[in-house]
């Protein structure tokens, strides 16, 4: 939730419904995603581990999620601090400042992180991308009052996000350790990596006022706080029926990381990537293949998902 | 023999004529069975959104919850979101947990489509296939706000095709989500856990 402009990462309704709106901005960064190297990279250790390891070997952790004890820490805290003093102070800002006023300050930030994404289109091989990136920013800066008013979106050039993130991904990086840290939220070792690096970019080749702690902190603040206004009713949709939110936030945004990924990589956008997963019933299992934790039944963006994989899944004892 | 070959290129003609439009036809009506599911179940939560509030929870659960039995493959889907547990489990256990998901599915429906603002359903015709397979592409097209996108994925189940997942604006499977989300109940306490939760969610949704 710093300074650069939120990715839309779309949530759905927890259960069933696949109600109205439930967009989550909850995007704190421009990174971020489960590439499909997530799945070749998942699927070794979930072949080779339940053979391997002796059982009181396995790490206690879902896949693709090696630091779930701290991640699960730091979701934890992060939900007692965001309760009894983040949400509150975000909700009571949005009274005091007026949504206009606020929707300004945020296109402006996130007009001043266009290069950034420019940058990445570039670097992605993605020439037309980079144009409309490139036009976009300039109409906003030269016509929306340096960004304040985003009049490219009516121009039918909205904002793209793109991050090294995603250029990582885009040459075959794999997105390593999921993390989740309070204020930072959802992300995976490459796409923290993209951002920090990401964000380097501005101080070192403009300087100020990016190089200056008090603009980091002021922007990194204010995006923060206003983002968690306008996701607050998305996240509450999402996590307040939810029986484990850390894995139902977890699979949410490994899923929608996913599907960007595969956008940037330009797989047909017309299938879901986690559409490859075959869905293969349990009970026709049975009797083709009575235990093969390999099976490619595994759904590559969502690692807790396989209790088979998952240890406390294992050990658990036969109802009677 | 131009007169041979003349009559023979009218005669192919006037078949392949006559025979494209059966041919178009038939792709049309794979297609509309595929999506038919898809479009019932829109048809059935336009009709709970138009009721409302006014008729009452209980009064839509009554309306869609056969919708959502003829339209979804809930006892696949049940199976799915259990995972690989489900054949440990006791066929007592397995029936119980089946019946709540059955009974959280249509109370979600129930609870979240109780208002109708000028909302409408869009179903592309054109179905993607994945192996059995297949997905249907919608969009829930509000009077304000950015479209949602709704993908169904369907898996033909005793000659009809059903709905076994959704994917939220095309990415995020609703299946996928449910595992991560019942893998720590299921652990710890199997299918039977589970059933207490998604009663639990089925009471809430009621409220």
């Amino acid at each position: 939730m710093r300074r650069s402009p939120p990715i839309l990462i779309a949530l759905s309704l927890a259960a069933s419904s696949p109600a109205l709106g439930a967009t989550l901005d909850l995007a704190a960064r421009p990174a971020a995603v489960a590439s499909v190297t997530l799945a070749a990279a998942a699927q070794i250790p979930a072949t080779a581990a339940p053979i391997a390891a002796p059982p009181a070997a396995r790490p206690p952790h879902a896949k693709g999620d090696p630091w779930e004890r701290f991640n699960r820490g730091m979701f934890h805290f992060f939900q007692k601090i965001d309760r009894a003093v983040f949400r509150p102070l975000a909700l009571g800002l949005g009274k005091v400042i007026p949504k206009p006023i606020r929707d300004g300050l945020r296109n402006f930030l996130s007009n001043v992180n266009e290069p950034i994404v420019f940058m990445n289109d570039l670097l992605q091989l993605k020439p037309k991308r980079a144009l409309r990136t490139l036009g976009r920013f300039t109409l906003n800066t030269a016509v929306g009052l340096g960004g304040l008013a985003d009049v490219a979106k009516l121009a039918k050039l909205p904002h793209r996000n793109n991050s090294l993130g995603n250029t990582l991904a885009r040459y075959g990086v794999g997105p390593g350790p999921y993390i989740f840290l309070p204020f930072l939220g959802p992300s995976t070792l490459r796409d923290f990596g993209g951002e920090q690096a990401d964000q380097i970019v501005l101080p070192l080749a403009v300087g100020k006022p990016f190089n200056r702690l008090d603009w980091q902190l002021a922007t990194a603040g204010f995006s923060g706080l206003n983002q968690r206004i306008e996701t607050d009713e998305d996240f509450r949709t999402l996590l307040s029926g939810a029986a484990d939110p850390y894995a139902t936030l977890r699979s949410v945004y490994l899923q929608s990381r996913l599907a960007e990924i595969a956008e940037i990589k330009g797989k047909s956008s017309a299938a879901p990537a986690t559409f490859d997963d075959p869905l293969d019933d349990p009970a026709l299992q049975e009797s083709a293949a009575p235990a093969d934790p390999a099976a490619p039944a595994e759904p590559p963006a969502d690692p807790p998902a396989d209790p088979q994989v998952d240890p406390q899944a294992e050990a658990l004892p036969p109802s009677p | 023999m131009v007169k041979f070959l003349s009559r023979c290129f009218i005669l192919g003609s006037f078949l392949a004529a006559s025979a494209l439009p059966a041919l178009a036809q038939s792709a049309d009506a794979a297609s509309a069975a595929i999506t038919a599911p898809v479009r019932r179940l829109n048809d059935g939560l336009l009709g709970i959104m138009k009721v409302g509030s006014a008729a009452g929870f209980q009064a839509r659960l009554s309306r869609i919850g056969p919708v959502v039995d003829q339209t979804f493959d809930l006892p696949l889907m049940t199976r799915l979101v259990v995972g690989p547990v489900w054949t440990k489990t006791p066929a007592a256990d397995q029936a119980a947990v089946a019946a709540a998901f059955r009974k959280m599915t249509a109370a979600r429906y129930a609870g979240s489509f109780s208002g109708f603002s000028g909302e409408s359903f869009v179903v592309d015709p054109k179905v993607d296939a994945r192996g059995l397979d297949r997905l249907v592409h919608t969009k829930l097209v509000r009077p304000r706000g950015a479209p949602v996108e709704l993908d169904y994925r369907l898996r033909q189940s005793g000659g009809q095709w059903r709905i076994i997942d959704i994917y939220y604006q095309s990415s995020i499977s609703q299946i996928a989500t449910q595992r991560s989300d019942f893998g720590r109940i299921l652990a710890s306490g199997g299918a039977k856990a589970l059933t207490v939760h998604l009663g639990q969610l089925a009471a809430t949704s009621a409220k």
